[in-house]
């Protein structure tokens, strides 16, 4: 489980779009494509490297109204598969304060 | 609330993009203009007319909310753009998969720190001869055999992804086997086509330059030519075997920012300066694009009937240029079938078959032939 005051942050390595009501995700390599259903997608989209791990939970309630504790688990499983596959980067707070202009372009 | 998450939907992807008409793959043409004057050029001078950097920057926008994975930059020379690294850093911070497609004779080892910068890149180089005496002479412009070469190296040596392009003609086939073994030496992948389109204009001129009939039977079976993928359109789907992803899944833009299903059919289906790239490919197609789309086999009728269509690369933008008919056949792509079927390289399934289009027995003659002029 990753500290929830990391933040996560797409890796560069990769393209990805939003098709239909997923995203799909190009690995650099062009070997490996990932597709995200909608809550996936929703959780990829706030991982733009400017939010902490509580605030992506926080806003996955908000949105799928579900309890805080569906939403961490998923949030977390989430993250740990993806980070896994570095496709996401988890990056500590103090690390994230130490670098500027943590998001990307979208 | 489950977040699901699947890989490896490469092929179901493509699928989604050609049913759903999103343009995964987009070659722009940044330019006509080019520092070389190759014989064989199909480019035509867009009337002088160029996007600037911001109406270019304005389109990548607007391609990151059409789906596009897969971007290239060509020309005309790409290089002659004094905006290019600035139009790169742009796209590259959007987030595409980028190809420069270039010549590389402008290309100096002093770019190789801003090359590196850019995120996804590779390259695309042509080169049309093993030697600067080939080379040049197809370029009418003398040292961008050397240029290119050079270009290629520092490219290797930054770490970039390379591949070179040789268009297979008359005037450098005798070069083949040489320039084969050249990008082996150079560490780079080499893509070879057989075929000489003809000009944008329709002009067939460059087509002099194609190989003969005599040219096709001597040299052509020593190179690979990957024709697996017709296998398995022309066995599953025969409805679509002459079908290609253009104008449903791939599409170009002009120098002036006028939209073609592909950069060798100058199909012209709208104006980015008039209208919004959305509106062009999905809320008011233009009708010669959806005639394009809903084109199946059966609406050709020479080639739907053609004994040679196993052996056929039918490209429609070929097509369109030589004869201006969409649906009719093309006289370059019958040679080459012609010249298929009468050597067996077929491009179904066979006994012997492999990716390369030619048969084991073939290599095995040719493998002989070479033996013996090496004894000889």
């Amino acid at each position: 489980m990753f500290p929830l005051d990391s933040y996560l942050r797409r890796s560069d390595e990769l393209v990805w779009r939003e098709i239909g009501d997923g995203v799909v995700i190009l690995t650099a390599d062009g070997r490996a494509i990932h597709t995200l259903n909608k809550v996936g997608s929703a959780i990829w989209e706030l991982a733009d490297g400017t939010r902490r791990i509580k605030e992506i939970i926080s806003l996955t309630c908000e949105r799928f109204d579900v309890s805080l504790e569906v939403a961490q688990a998923d949030v977390q499983e989430f993250a740990e598969q993806l980070v896994a596959k570095k496709i996401l980067q988890i990056r500590n707070a103090e690390a994230e304060t130490e670098a500027e202009g943590g998001g990307d372009d979208r | 609330m489950t977040v699901e998450y699947s890989t490896g939907l490469g092929k179901k992807l493509v699928a989604t993009c050609i049913r759903e008409n999103i343009p995964y793959a987009v070659q722009m043409e940044l330019t006509s203009k080019c520092n070389l004057k190759c014989r064989h050029c199909y480019m035509v001078n867009d009337n002088d007319v160029e996007l600037s950097s911001e109406e270019i920057k304005d389109i990548i926008d607007q391609l990151v909310d059409m789906g596009t994975f897969y971007l290239s930059f060509t020309g005309g020379e790409i290089f002659t753009r004094d905006d290019l690294f600035e139009i790169a850093r742009y796209a590259s911070r959007k987030g595409f998969f980028l190809t420069f497609m270039t010549n590389g004779a402008l290309i100096t080892a002093e770019m190789m720190d801003e090359i590196r910068t850019l995120k996804l890149i590779k390259f695309e180089l042509s080169l049309y001869g093993a030697t600067a005496k080939t080379h040049d002479h197809i370029t009418r412009v003398a040292g961008s055999f050397e240029r290119t070469v050079a270009a290629i190296k520092d490219l290797v040596k930054a770490g970039i992804e390379v591949t070179v392009k040789t268009s297979l003609m008359n005037l450098n086939i005798h070069e083949s086997d040489d320039l084969k073994a050249m990008c082996e030496q150079l560490g780079v992948r080499h893509r070879i086509s057989a075929g000489i389109a003809p000009m944008k204009n329709g002009s067939l001129e460059p087509q002099q330059y194609d190989l003969s009939f005599e040219d096709m039977e001597r040299y052509l079976p020593r190179h690979d030519f990957d024709l697996s993928y017709l296998i398995e359109i022309g066995e599953k789907d025969p409805a679509h075997r002459f079908k290609c992803k253009a104008g449903n899944a791939a599409c170009s833009v002009s120098p002036s920012g006028i939209v073609c299903p592909c950069v060798m059919m100058p199909m012209a289906v709208g104006n980015l300066r008039e209208r919004s790239f959305k509106e062009i490919w999905h809320m008011q197609p233009s009708e010669e694009l959806k005639r394009l789309r809903n084109l199946t086999s059966a609406d050709l009728p020479v080639c739907s009937k053609c004994d040679l269509a196993q052996y056929c690369i039918r490209c429609p933008g070929v097509v369109y240029l030589e004869t201006g008919d969409i649906v009719g056949a093309s006289p370059s792509a019958c040679r080459y079938a012609q010249w298929r079927g009468s050597s067996q390289v077929t491009v179904m399934q066979s006994p012997g078959f492999e990716p390369g289009g030619i048969t084991k027995n073939q290599k095995e003659v040719i493998k002989k032939e070479d033996e013996t002029r090496r004894i000889q």
